[in-house]
């Protein structure tokens, strides 16, 4: 299924969807102003005509050609070079890692991991671990190193933060929070 | 106005500003060397940082990062075909062959200097115009502001991605998040759900982090990495006057037309440096020689986009409106402290204004006295691998979202949009139209109703006003003209194909 399908379906859905909730606004208090459902309105149609027209083009494209990529040749600039006989370098390919196929999810859920303890062992213990996990994740395999830059680096940005700049970090309950508040 | 500038460089050298100068230097260099950071993720990182405190060294750095990054990201391009930021992308086209000629001392020092040429050229034409064009501003009302408003929304929805529909699809999406929340004007909750977080709105740092910084961590984490560049030792050569006389038409003629794109909303420092080239292969008598290692090829684009990068902040200071996702990002650190970019900036900021222009020409200076010996002593650093820069950045990206106001609701609006971004990017998507109207968006819709309130709910107010008339037909010609070209094109092409 081409990109632009899925784009002005979502586009068309989520329109639609505000554009309900938009409505149920009170209405303006005076008639020379206006009320908070006016802009917002205004945008999410502006939205959901142009979900449509992208739908319509689309699915035009499709029935044009089964290889319907040519017909929107997005107006590159580095297309003008190449019309130029410039050798442009192909854009570099994303090598994909041969042990885990979807990586790339992997820390999208390591990342919601180390959101999800963080208020429960407190910013230092679920950064070292964070840190450890995602280098690992990332190709740093050696014990030594991975240990030493994610406890190093942790205490380094804990006294950055904490210390120099007084942002207030998440400490953790119970005894993360003893921990917490032995460092800063 | 020179007078102003004298006090702006006396600011600058205070020794705290003079510290946060030599930050930037040090900061620029290393996020535009290094591949996987580039200024507006340095900016979008640091700008919640800065949160607590004075504006004035806060600006000098941020901007000055920005002036900064667009110098080293010539550094990876040039040795390792790697544009350390996107503006660096053309430079790799003759910078690199350069350097498997054996002259890649020469070829940083092309673009080292050319750079700085194009960065202080940019700054007088920054300094010149923008009070002028601040001046024209200052009787512009609620009207003309959000026609100005709108025409920035729409080159960007029309010029950033090729594809009017989705640009606009973007701008909309950013326009419309920036409603969510209290409506300022009449108190009603607007798509709030009976969340107490939403109430007051979501917060555009973590989207900026989100879409700038989360985004490209989860994407960089799906390249395998253990790739490792090896450095060679160069000796970078700044100045040599028989390469200098054959380049120097190339740097005027590129910095001239990196301000003028730089100026235009829509298209930024990227677009700048490849235009600028293929006007320099299009102009030469040796068209075919480029891609094979000349110097004016390293000139063109060097000296077009940091001259594009400081021609972008022409429209931002003098009008509050910015052109691209970037200077939307310092378009946020300016509100994020309470001050409102425009023609009012220049009436009760005055310093500021005048220390950021001085600020400017000292950075330009600074990155070339200090290129030579930072290219030397740091080349190791530029060799960190991803697997310890991504963590650490994915870690600094929650340290910036959570010190706005300390929330994990935002944490996890950052990486919704981190996500978000991921997508968008994989298939193309201008990020930057979502960028522009999720900050210019609670803008754009009070200058509207205050408009509307102040002509009594006539709508024609936004045409009858000259300026504003103007202003909103060039908007909507934007819009119009590329499909129209474009339809017109692949007619003609269809008729020749027959």
């Amino acid at each position: 299924m081409p990109a632009n399908l899925v784009f002005s379906i979502i586009t068309i859905i989520f329109s639609l969807f505000f554009l309900y909730h938009a409505l149920q606004l009170p209405p303006s208090r005076s008639p020379a102003s206006l009320g908070p459902a006016f802009w917002p309105t205004a945008v999410l149609i502006v939205m959901l005509i142009m979900g449509v027209l992208l739908l319509i083009r689309t699915l035009v494209e499709m029935r044009q050609s089964k290889s319907a990529a040519h017909a929107v040749a997005e107006e590159n600039p580095a297309a003008e070079l190449e019309e130029l006989g410039v050798n442009v370098p192909e854009e570099e390919e994303v090598k994909p890692s041969k042990e885990f196929r979807h990586r790339q999810w992997v820390m999208v859920a390591l990342l919601m991991v180390y959101f999800l303890i963080m208020n429960h062992v407190g910013f230092l213990v679920s950064t070292i671990l964070f840190l450890a996990a995602s280098a690992w994740l990332l190709g740093l395999r050696r014990i030594i190193p991975l240990a030493l830059t994610s406890v190093l680096s942790s205490f380094v940005i804990i006294y950055l933060f904490s210390t120099i700049l007084s942002v207030p970090l998440p400490r953790g309950v119970g005894v993360f929070r003893t921990i917490s508040q032995l460092f800063g | 106005m020179l007078q102003d500038l004298l006090m702006g460089f006396t600011i600058v050298f205070q020794p705290f500003n003079l510290f946060m100068l030599f930050l930037a230097v040090v900061i620029g260099f290393l996020g535009g060397a290094i591949p996987g950071i580039s200024g507006v993720m340095l900016v979008v990182i640091l700008l919640p940082i800065t949160y607590g405190m004075d504006t004035t060294p806060v600006f000098l750095l941020l901007t000055s990062i920005y002036a900064a990054a667009g110098f080293s990201g010539l550094i990876s391009a040039i040795l390792f075909r790697t544009p350390g930021t996107p503006e660096a992308m053309a430079t790799v086209l003759d910078g690199y062959p350069m350097a498997q000629k054996g002259l890649a001392g020469q070829a940083l020092g092309v673009g080292l200097l050319s750079s700085a040429t194009g960065g202080l050229i940019g700054t007088l034409f920054l300094i010149f115009l923008t009070p002028a064009l601040a001046k024209v501003a200052l009787n512009f009302s609620s009207a003309e502001y959000f026609a100005l408003a709108i025409l920035g929304l729409t080159f960007v929805a029309s010029l950033s991605g090729g594809d009017v529909i989705r640009g606009l699809i973007g701008v909309t999406f950013g326009l419309f998040i920036a409603t969510i929340g209290i409506d300022i004007l009449s108190g009603a909750q607007r798509f709030t759900f009976g969340s107490a977080d939403l109430l007051s709105g979501v917060d555009f740092v973590p989207i900026l982090i989100g879409l700038f910084a989360v985004s490209e961590v989860i994407r960089k984490s799906m390249e395998d990495q253990r790739a490792v560049q090896v450095i060679t030792k160069v000796k970078t050569k700044i100045f040599e006057w028989n390469i200098f006389k054959r380049i120097w038409g190339t740097i005027a003629r590129s910095t001239l037309l990196g301000v003028f794109v730089g100026i235009l909303p829509g298209v930024g420092a990227t677009t700048a440096s490849i235009l600028s080239y293929s006007a320099e292969v299009r102009r030469s008598k040796n068209p075919e020689k480029y891609g094979t290692g000349v110097p004016e090829g390293v000139a063109a684009p060097e000296s077009a986009n940091n001259s594009a990068a400081v021609g972008a902040l022409v429209p931002l200071l003098s009008l509050g409106i910015p052109g691209s996702a970037t200077t939307a990002v310092i378009l946020g650190a300016f509100i994020l402290h309470g001050l409102q970019p425009g023609p009012t900036l220049f009436t009760y900021e005055k310093e500021l204004v005048y220390t950021i222009f001085a600020g400017l020409l000292i950075i330009n200076i600074l990155m070339l006295i200090f290129a030579k010996p930072f290219i030397s002593i740091f080349s190791k650093v530029l060799n960190i691998p991803y697997s310890i820069l991504g963590p650490l950045i994915a870690v600094m990206c929650f340290l910036g979202t959570y010190a706005v106001r300390n929330s994990m609701f935002d944490v996890w609006i950052m990486l919704l949009f981190g996500i978000i971004g991921y997508f968008l990017e994989k298939h193309r998507f201008p990020v930057a139209t979502i960028v522009l109207g999720v900050v210019l968006g609670a803008m754009v819709e009070e200058e509207f109703r205050r408009a509307l309130q102040m002509a009594g709910g006539d709508y024609s107010v936004f045409f009858t006003r000259p300026i504003s008339a103007v202003l909103l037909t060039v908007a909507i010609l934007a819009l119009i003209i590329p499909p129209v070209r474009r339809y017109l094109a692949n007619r003609r092409k269809a008729q020749e194909a027959k």
